[in-house]
């Protein structure tokens, strides 16, 4: 590998073709791309001197709104990156006064689950009415990195997911998956 | 010994998309996110055309024609699948052709000949030495067939990381074609059963693939 060309390596990451879903960014930070302006590139998709000609420079994409043809502000890039230590999915098995007890399946590692009783105030206040028998929640216990150190942290986030009618998991639930995919 | 330093995953959807919606308040309207959450919301754009946002863990960009949501948190993985799902459980008719599970990692080589080897190992310098004056590599990309039975394929890219000195940036698409015929309507529906049943897997299968291109270099 050579260190030279990372400026470049910004612009190779920029999407090009419309049927790829990667998010090809080197940099997780800057994924907002849009390939309109991004013509004659090789059928590969990956010609960067192209997308220079086209940008003059490497810094972030256009997008063509209308006649308008517009560069978006940079988001502002995350900063802060949590490596979690061990995850979890949990269910709520039951509820006792301030705390809620739960079985840990883990989500990396041994698939060994345990139960554990958890203080309802670990929980983010506008998170604990989802605190009932049969939730699901997912718990990261790890390191969230910022620029001004590491920090041990604990992140409990509950399933919001819109519930399945009972007309969806009739037709759905025990059809063969594959299936929807035969030709 | 190479660690990842910086780890982020995205869903991204393909297919004709109404950005206008995807305001913040529209996701906590639909409770998939926490009103906090979104009441804090960094909005770069919200237009017919894209709508572009960021909360502290999630990062939502929208065109007509592209659906990506990413975040760099690890223990956001799976609510940002469930906010994927919830989508697509509530816009269930929007035509969606293609979706990617993406994973990216920079993992840190620790030292500058580990950061060769692996460039080396992965394009090997004896046939470009005669062409190019020290050659390195700066974005190999290799695609393979699903290894399972669904339509679409796995593209992994690798780079030298623009964050992290001696690094390497990973990135492993999990290609998933939903529907070749526009006469197909149920490309939201696959692609919410995909993410429902499939999701684990594809983790898995991203974490080791990355992991065993990084230990590739460590055989030299």
């Amino acid at each position: 590998m050579s260190i030279e060309g990372q400026s470049q390596v910004d612009s190779e990451n920029v999407v090009k073709d419309p049927d790829v879903t990667s998010s090809h960014a080197e940099d997780v930070d800057r994924r907002f791309q849009k390939d309109t302006l991004l013509t004659g590139t090789n059928a590969a998709g990956y010609d960067v001197t192209e997308l220079r000609k086209q940008k003059g420079s490497t810094e972030g994409a256009q997008l063509q709104l209308g006649e308008l043809l517009l560069s978006p502000p940079k988001m502002p890039p995350f900063k802060e990156y949590f490596k979690a230590i061990q995850k979890w999915e949990g269910k709520v098995i039951s509820l006792s006064g301030d705390t809620f007890k739960a079985t840990l399946s883990p989500l990396v590692g041994d698939k060994i689950v345990q139960e554990a009783e958890i203080y309802i105030e670990d929980v983010t206040p506008d998170e604990r009415s989802f605190i009932e028998t049969g939730a699901v929640f997912y718990w990261s216990i790890g390191y969230l990195e910022r620029p001004s150190g590491r920090r041990r942290e604990s992140v409990i986030r509950f399933r919001r997911l819109p519930t399945w009618t009972s007309n969806e998991v009739k037709t759905k639930k025990g059809r063969d998956f594959t299936s929807y995919f035969d030709e | 010994m190479p660690q990842i330093q910086i780890q982020g995953t995205s869903i991204v959807l393909i297919g004709n998309l109404n950005p206008a919606i995807f305001h913040p308040s529209w996701f906590a309207a639909h409770n998939l996110l926490r009103a906090e959450e979104t009441d804090a919301a960094i909005i770069n754009i919200v237009h017919p055309d894209v709508a572009s946002f960021k909360i502290e863990w999630l990062e939502v960009n929208i065109v007509r024609e592209r659906f990506q949501i990413s975040t760099v948190q690890e223990s956001y993985y799976e609510a940002l699948r469930d906010i994927a799902v919830g989508i697509l459980g509530l816009l269930s008719h929007t035509p969606i052709r293609l979706m990617g599970i993406n994973r990216d990692f920079h993992f840190d080589l620790v030292s500058e000949d580990l950061w060769n080897v692996l460039g080396h190992r992965l394009v090997p310098k004896q046939d470009w030495n005669p062409l190019l004056k020290s050659p390195g590599m700066q974005n190999l990309v290799v695609q393979g067939v699903r290894p399972d039975d669904l339509k679409g394929y796995l593209r992994v890219t690798v780079q030298p990381s623009a964050r992290i000195k001696y690094g390497v940036f990973i990135a492993v698409n999990d290609h998933y074609i939903l529907k070749t015929d526009e006469k197909e309507a149920d490309g939201a529906d696959k692609a919410r059963l995909i993410l429902s049943e499939k999701w684990d897997e594809s983790m898995k299968r991203g974490f080791d693939i990355a992991h065993a291109i990084v230990k590739s270099g460590e055989k030299g």
